[in-house]
């Protein structure tokens, strides 16, 4: 059934996330023959394009799960004979799956944008060698350990919203503070547990096996889980016993 | 058969007069297979429940009769139904001389009334 | 005689000072159609969440074939919300295919058949239909289940009166004998003659509950007509 769910969510946003990668990939492409790269690859107008970029990805991300379990949606999603649970994990699995999706297609837009200064030849050769993959690792783990508490409080924090008996403005106000100050914990704990002082600290180490060199970003893993199993089934108890569709 | 009910009176009883109408006028033919329920049902558009009391009602008074495996029946008994006849009449007559009698016409005039076909000039 | 398909026993919600049910009992035995009658904010529609487990906070006992809802009794009942529930994008094939991948008694060609009947073509996006075709769709989506319990809420307010008949026959035409109905609306006349079973819904408290014709006998008046009585402000 989970299986089924996951589908279900998967289609209803795929053209949009698609539609956002094919922008990164088409100005990826197109940008170098127009500007310098280098200039251009640290003006305002190029860095408020991704911001802006990203905020779409996190308003459909927000807008569905909201719209989907506690809006119209609702009275059809949870007359599904499935847990509660499922359809949770369900959105957090398809965020956690288009988030990814995106970092990918940043990461390729990247590529293509300062592709004049790539030894594309050396660049292939290498691209399945153990350093690049774990340039990778730590790329995506650091920015999941980020993210993907985060999103679990954000869907915390609009359970919370929802389910609020005093009314909507003060519901709101609770989702809010609680998603902010939710995130916020999980972010200072990662950080504090693994001894870093920015997200690069997390990625970036100079030991020399593979163990030790990401102990931070192991720990960091293990918080970011624990955050995100506890806001989950936080999350989850709400839905079970206080769900109420307006 | 197309009745519209009056929901002020219970539809049970409206369809059993219409079965009896229609069968002592011989719209129904003595011994014609009737719909099976649910399909009547719909398309009086009335409740399963409400047209079978109906037509147990009917069966109880011998109009209509279920054979097993072939389904249910108007009766072939001529004298019932010329008896039913009788009654829905004797019903019809009662009901205008009560109207009739209530406007201050006497039986007599009434009979004439209905001699000339209605028509109160002869 | 058979278990009730669905039972509530003092059943009850509050919101802060507001009573919206009030000690709420009733049972729907099979092969009944029941009418679920009332003004709007009479308490039907928390009522009818309840029982389809989109409200989980409640006071009292309900039972769907013998269990508290969840998971398993969404597998036996079969929902018309009185909104539009599926996002309007979908086009009308699509809703087929989502109802028979998470529904087992989804009947596929009684859908497609009864979609054709009503006229809604299956290549449209839902955005695309008319309200009334909209309500025809969500219609023939809940009634080709095979469920054990409809739950039809408003099935036709907000349709014009020659669709309204359609939408009943569709009713009448689609139940079974282990099935039960529960419809609640607040339009009356037109559609009485199809209930078995009347319970009026005043204020969050039941206010009457028995069966339709006897009603009739005994106060000599439709239930259209007690309506209004027992409703008159």
């Amino acid at each position: 059934m989970l299986g089924k769910v996951l589908r279900l969510d998967l289609k209803f946003g795929w053209r949009k996330y698609f539609a956002l990668a094919a922008v990164l990939v088409a100005a990826g492409l197109l940008i170098p023959f127009v500007f310098d790269i280098a200039q251009f690859g640290t003006s305002i107008v190029f860095m408020l394009g991704l911001l802006v970029v990203g905020l779409l990805c996190v308003v459909y991300v927000v807008q569905h799960y909201y719209r989907n379990l506690f809006g119209s949606e609702g009275y059809f999603m949870f007359t599904l004979p499935v847990e509660s649970w499922q359809l949770l994990l369900s959105k957090v699995l398809s965020a956690v799956i288009w988030f990814n999706f995106m970092l990918f297609s940043a990461g390729v837009m990247t590529a293509l944008l300062s592709r004049t200064y790539i030894d594309w030849g050396g660049f292939f050769q290498k691209l399945f060698s153990s350093e690049y993959l774990t340039v990778l690792f730590e790329m995506f783990s650091t920015a999941n350990i980020i993210a993907v508490p985060t999103l679990l409080a954000v869907y915390l924090g609009l359970a919370l919203a929802t389910f609020s008996v005093r009314g909507r403005q003060v519901g709101i106000g609770i989702g809010v503070a609680a998603s902010v100050a939710l995130s916020w914990l999980s972010y200072w704990t990662v950080m504090k547990v693994s001894n870093s002082e920015t997200v690069y600290d997390l990625a970036i180490n100079a030991e020399e096996s593979f163990l030790a060199a990401h102990a931070r970003l192991f720990s960091a893993m293990g918080v970011a889980l624990a955050f995100t199993l506890v806001y989950f089934l936080i999350t989850n108890y709400l839905v079970r016993h206080r769900l109420n569709l307006k | 058969m197309d009745i519209t009910f009056d929901p002020a009176l219970p539809i049970y009883a409206q369809i059993v007069e219409s079965f009896k109408r229609e069968i002592c006028s011989g719209v129904l033919r003595p011994g014609e297979r009737v719909m099976p329920v649910r399909e009547l049902a719909l398309k009086l558009g009335v409740n399963p429940n409400t047209l079978q009391r109906a037509l147990s009602e009917l069966e109880r008074e011998g109009l209509l009769y279920t054979e097993r495996t072939a389904g249910r029946f108007v009766t072939q008994d001529e004298a019932l139904i010329a008896e039913v006849r009788e009654e829905l009449l004797s019903g019809i007559v009662m009901d205008v001389l009560r109207k009739a009698t209530a406007l201050g016409c006497p039986p007599e005039a009434l009979a004439d009334l209905i001699r000339n076909g209605g028509n109160p000039n002869g | 005689m058979a278990e009730p398909i669905l039972t509530l026993t003092d059943v009850s919600k509050q919101y802060g000072k507001q009573e919206a049910l009030r000690h709420v009992s009733l049972a729907v035995e099979p092969g009944r159609i029941v009418g679920l009658l009332g003004p709007n904010g009479s308490g039907k529609t928390t009522l009818i969440k309840i029982v389809n487990g989109l409200l989980r906070d409640y006071e009292g006992q309900v039972r769907v074939c013998g269990a508290a809802p969840g998971t398993e009794t969404k597998k036996l009942v079969s929902y018309l919300p009185d909104r539009l529930s599926l996002s309007d994008w979908l086009r009308v094939r699509e809703t087929l295919n989502i109802y028979a991948t998470f529904f087992a008694d989804f009947d596929r060609p009684r859908a497609e058949g009864l979609l054709e009947t009503l006229g809604v073509p299956q290549e449209k996006r839902i955005a695309q239909l008319s309200k009334g075709m909209k309500e025809k769709l969500q219609l023939t989506l809940t009634m080709a289940r095979r469920a054990k319990l409809y739950i039809l809420d408003e099935p036709i307010a907000g349709v014009d009166p020659a669709a309204r008949e359609v939408i009943m026959d569709t009713i009448l035409g689609n139940f079974a004998e282990e099935s039960a109905i529960l419809i609640s609306t607040h339009i009356i006349s037109d559609v009485e003659q199809v209930f078995d079973d009347i319970a009026f819904l005043k204020e969050g408290a039941l206010n009457l509950f028995g069966d339709a014709e006897t009603l009739r006998q005994q106060n000599g008046k439709s239930v259209d007509q007690l309506f209004r009585e027992v409703f008159r402000c």
